[in-house]
């Protein structure tokens, strides 16, 4: 099988509850490789893509490939080599962490049973957990469930990881740890897919971001892209306000705040020089002149409208 | 994969302490006959006002006591609880995203839910023949028909009658599992898989609904006792593993047009 | 997707499949036995006197009682009768019983009903017979008189208690009854048991009769009646059918003796003494020697034939009556005893029963399909297999 250039390739895949479409026509494209964050605030439709992706539910319209194979068709080929983690760790708190691996393992005719033992110890002790490896999960905190999660995931080496706010419920320190972990393994070559509310985490984390909100994809890219995508304003400091706004509008400037005696407004591809030149020659006393690029929270913020709020 | 399905399952408190009920019923049988002293006089179940001479038949006098009311409801709750238990408590959606597919695991399931059928008769034969052997003697064994057979084979019929009412209850096991499928709350689904035994055997006691009575799967749930006549009588036992394989044909299938097409939500 | 969609509505037609493939497996054999054997056509004077000459000596087989009496609340009366024994009279007033047989000879025979969970076994090996109830392990031996004067009946010693009748004795009692009260045909063959059979139907000309007919189906190679049924006015199913399901004409093997389990209580008639046959006296429990068996067995004292029937018992004879008469003939016939005790609360008969009262008095009326049993406040018991009028009819008369 020669390497898809995209771990995730979807199109116009839509999920309706009834008459909502909580996944309304998306088109997502995850690069091999790449740590792809999933944007969006509570109830956007993130969890809702990840269950069709992996064939928990059925797609309305639409259709999807992972790792290169069509879904759900070659869910079988496709499985194995995809770890996840939905909406939050599972288990049977009867058993112990290590049982529960077993378990699960067990569940699947992909595992190889002899060399079983060894890959649930290293999963455990990758996410810290061998310490309590034979306690049963009923007393294990929520953290520990989480990072019990990941383990799972773990359990054979990935192609693809998809995981759904890891970090949910953890405390810095596990945040952070997580967060060490993701970029081992993309470093290790696996692309992982999360899906996060919290912009920091993509921000800090991740090559690649998609933006959802209400079911609908409103944006998707490398960070770099979509700061851009934001657009670069332009802020003078200037003794006349008014008469700078005038000016940069007969240059095509466009959404002129005027504050005091700062000037805000949307560069929209202008040269930041140009438009010094223009200003000084009016005669506009220039304090200072300067380019802003947005923060990816700006560009989330203007594109969903309503920051992290849930939205319905 | 299906023995670490089993695992699962009997590791669970739940199932060892209805395990340990069931084993229970029978020993409680024989220790009332023991302590009240001698033989109840022909009253009460079949097989209790043997046990004094035999105490062999306190496995039987379990398994009449047993059938109609414990047993189904024990097997309602671990077949309710097949795929309804695992959506409540979401390790459905792990299973499922392991590639064993979702046929699979619902045979697994199934072929679990028998095993614990198995399990429960037994354990009722079981728990019978130890309390039976430890407070009373045993001996030769009277069939219903009047003669004699030895206690080998009077125990190996016993163990045969234990297997006969466990694929008694594999109608009831299938509804159960289709139940199961229909839900993400594994109490409601074993609520209404006891509802249907219950609606079973009342039906089965309505004169008026005697059409349909051969339908029922509860209706030759004592044809086991069959198995300690002489010569054994086999028209009823037949009756009956055709009926519940007619269950199992219908139920197994709904189940698995359900469980393979539905959204896993929970 | 709708077409993955369609594929998945599809699934359900599996278990659909599935359920139809079981219900034609399960109604193909009733369809097919729609089918009647090619027989001559025969006239009922032919048939009868087949059946007069019909000398089956050696059979065995499975034969069953259904009966479907529509009384309103039979479930009390089983109720109130479940504490007897395996051997319960109301018992087979409802329900489907199936008793096996094998006949070598007159001195040979043994039937078997099992229950749910018990069994009646009765066997007679020419001077002995036996009745064994399962529960409570009882065993009734009787000792037979060498010269039986009924060769015929010896199946069935005189006080074991037998209910079910086998198809050629009732039907050759019934076919003695054929007087001019009655119309005589016969219908299309059929089969029962797998053999051939002509219908004898025998239908009351009296409108007073509760009776519809009786069919007798009578194995067309032999004469055997293997079938009687009994329909009442106004239906079509037979209020009561009894008939072989199973019947092989060979020479049955296995022993026609009895030998009382370890353990069992033995009541001893011996029928060759006279005073034995009326006296309760000599009824003597008999235990089975416990160094006989490898047990070690204790004596049941309790539970003697006869001594566990309390007063709350639902047994019919529960007291003689003092005097019975019949009025009425053939099909109409009704019987009015006087004087008989019946616990009636214990029977469950004031549920099942509706009170009546007219010029002749009053009492509560036991409606069945067929018949009709009237009982007064006077301690008067009236029955027939007549409608309620005919039946108040002939106790003003009587
Ligand atoms: N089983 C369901 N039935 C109806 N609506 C649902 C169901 N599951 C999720 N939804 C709705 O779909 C939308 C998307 O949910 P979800 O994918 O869980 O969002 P996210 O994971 O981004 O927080 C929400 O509005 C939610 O209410
Ligand atoms: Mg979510």
């Amino acid at each position: 099988m020669t390497t898809p250039a995209l771990a995730i390739e979807t199109s116009g895949l839509t999920k309706r509850f009834g008459d909502m479409a909580a996944v309304d026509g998306i088109d997502l494209a995850v690069p091999v490789g790449s740590v792809f964050g999933f944007l969006g605030p509570n109830g956007s439709g993130k969890t809702t893509t990840i269950r069709v992706l992996l064939g928990l539910i059925n797609a309305s319209e639409g259709s999807w490939q992972v790792l290169g194979r069509s879904m759900p068709d070659a869910a079988r080929d496709v499985l194995p080599d995809v770890g996840a983690l939905i909406e939050g760790p599972a288990f049977y708190p009867w058993l112990t962490g290590r049982q529960n691996l077993v378990r699960f393992d067990a569940a699947g005719p992909d595992a190889q049973r002899s060399t079983r033992r060894q890959r649930i110890d290293d999963a455990l002790a990758r996410v810290g957990l061998t310490a309590v490896a034979n306690k049963k999960v009923r007393a294990y905190s929520f953290g520990m469930r989480q990072r019990l999660g990941l383990a799972m995931a773990l359990l054979r080496p990935r192609q693809l990881l998809i995981l759904d706010e890891p970090t949910n419920g953890m405390d810095p320190q596990g945040t952070r740890e997580i967060r060490n972990l993701t970029k081992e393994l993309a470093a290790e070559g696996a692309t992982v897919f999360l899906s996060s509310h919290l912009l920091s985490e993509v921000e800090q984390i991740c090559s690649h971001v998609a933006v959802m909100s209400l079911g609908k994809l409103l944006a998707q890219g490398t960070i770099a892209e979509l700061q851009a995508a934001g657009g670069t304003k332009l802020r003078v400091e200037t003794d006349d306000a008014a008469l700078a706004a005038q000016i940069l509008e007969r240059l095509g400037l466009a959404e002129l705040t005027v504050d005091g005696t700062t000037v805000l407004a949307r560069l929209d591809g202008h040269r930041p020089e140009d438009c010094n030149r223009e200003l000084v020659m009016a005669g506009v006393g220039v304090r200072s002149l300067s380019a802003i690029h947005p923060t990816l929270e700006d560009t989330f913020v203007a594109l969903t409208g309503e920051g992290f709020d849930v939205a319905r | 994969m299906l023995l670490a399905e089993l695992a699962t399952l009997f590791r669970r408190l739940r199932v060892k302490v209805l395990l340990g009920v069931l084993a229970a019923i029978p020993a409680a049988l024989a220790l009332a006959v023991y302590l009240s002293g001698g033989p109840s006089s022909g009253r009460g179940p079949t097989f209790l006002d043997q046990v004094s001479h035999n105490g062999m038949f306190a496995a039987l006098a379990g398994l009449t006591v047993a059938i109609p009311f414990f047993l189904p409801l024990v097997v309602a709750v671990v077949s309710g609880d097949a795929i309804a238990g695992e959506a409540n408590l979401g390790t459905l959606r792990y299973l499922l995203t392991r590639p064993s597919g979702r046929t699979r695991l619902l045979a697994t399931k199934a072929a679990t839910v028998a095993v614990f059928c198995l399990a429960a008769t037994v354990a009722v034969a079981l728990g019978g023949l130890i309390a039976g052997v430890i407070l009373f003697p045993i001996g030769k064994v009277v069939t219903l028909s009047g003669t004699t057979i030895s206690l080998l084979e009077g125990i190996a019929r016993t163990f045969a009658a234990a297997g006969i009412v466990a694929a008694s209850l594999l109608g009831l096991a299938s509804i159960g599992l289709f139940v199961s499928t229909l839900t993400d709350a594994p109490v409601g689904a074993m609520a209404a898989t006891a509802g249907f035994a219950v609606l079973s055997a009342v039906l089965d006691n309505v004169p008026q609904t005697r059409a349909i009575h051969p339908w029922l799967f509860t209706h030759h749930w004592l044809a086991f006792g069959d198995l300690l006549r002489s010569p054994v009588r086999w028209t009823d036992i037949v009756a009956d593993l055709r009926l519940q394989l007619g269950y199992i044909a219908v139920f197994a299938t709904m189940a698995w047009a359900r469980f393979s097409t539905k959204d896993v939500l929970a | 997707m709708p077409a993955s969609r369609r594929a998945r509505r599809l699934r359900w037609l599996v278990p659909v499949a599935v359920a139809a493939a079981i219900s034609l497996l399960a109604f193909l054999p009733t369809l097919s036995s729609a089918a009647t054997p090619d027989l001559p056509r025969i006239t009922a004077e032919q048939l009868v006197a087949k059946v007069k000459q019909s000398n089956v000596q050696a059979f065995s087989g499975t034969f069953q009682l259904t009966s479907d009496l529509g009384i309103p609340n039979i479930s009390s009366l089983q109720g109130a009768a479940q504490q007897g024994t395996g051997l319960n009279p109301v018992d087979f007033l409802s329900g489907t019983h199936t008793a096996t047989i094998a006949v070598d000879g007159p001195d040979r025979q043994r039937v078997s009903m099992p229950g749910s969970l018990n069994e009646v076994d009765a066997f007679h090996d020419g001077s002995n017979a036996w009745l064994w109830q399962s529960d409570g392990h009882t065993v009734t031996h009787y000792i037979l008189p060498a010269d039986k004067p009924d060769a015929n009946d010896a199946s069935k010693p005189p006080e074991a208690p037998e209910p079910v009748r086998t198809p050629d004795d009732m039907a050759k009692k019934l076919l003695d009854q054929i007087t001019p009260s009655t119309n005589v045909s016969v219908t299309t063959p059929d089969y029962v048991a797998d053999k051939a059979v002509y219908e004898l139907v025998l239908a009351p000309h009296s409108a007073d009769s509760t009776i519809d007919h009786v069919g007798i189906a009578v194995d067309a190679h032999n004469g055997m009646p293997l079938e009687v049924t009994v329909v009442p006015k106004g239906q079509t199913k037979p209020a009561i059918d009894l008939g072989f399901t199973k019947i092989d004409y060979s020479k049955p093997g296995g022993s026609f003796s009895f030998t009382p389990p370890p353990g069992s209580t033995v009541t001893t008639k011996d029928l060759t003494k006279k005073g034995d046959h009326a006296g309760a006296d000599a009824q003597k429990p008999e235990p089975i020697n416990p160094a006989a068996g490898p047990l070690k067995m204790t004596h049941r004292v309790h539970g003697h034939h006869g001594e566990a029937m309390g007063p709350e018992m639902p047994m019919p004879t529960a007291s003689g009556p003092e005097s019975t008469k019949v009025v009425g003939d053939d099909w109409t016939q009704v019987i009015i005893a006087s004087g008989v005790q019946l616990p009636v609360r214990g029977f469950g008969l004031r549920e099942a029963s509706t009170p009546v009262s007219g010029a002749w008095g009053s009492g509560r009326l036991l409606h069945t399909s067929l018949a009709n049993v009237l009982f007064l406040s006077d301690g008067r018991i009236a029955a027939g297999f007549v409608n309620a009028s005919a039946l108040e009819a002939a106790v003003a008369h009587g």
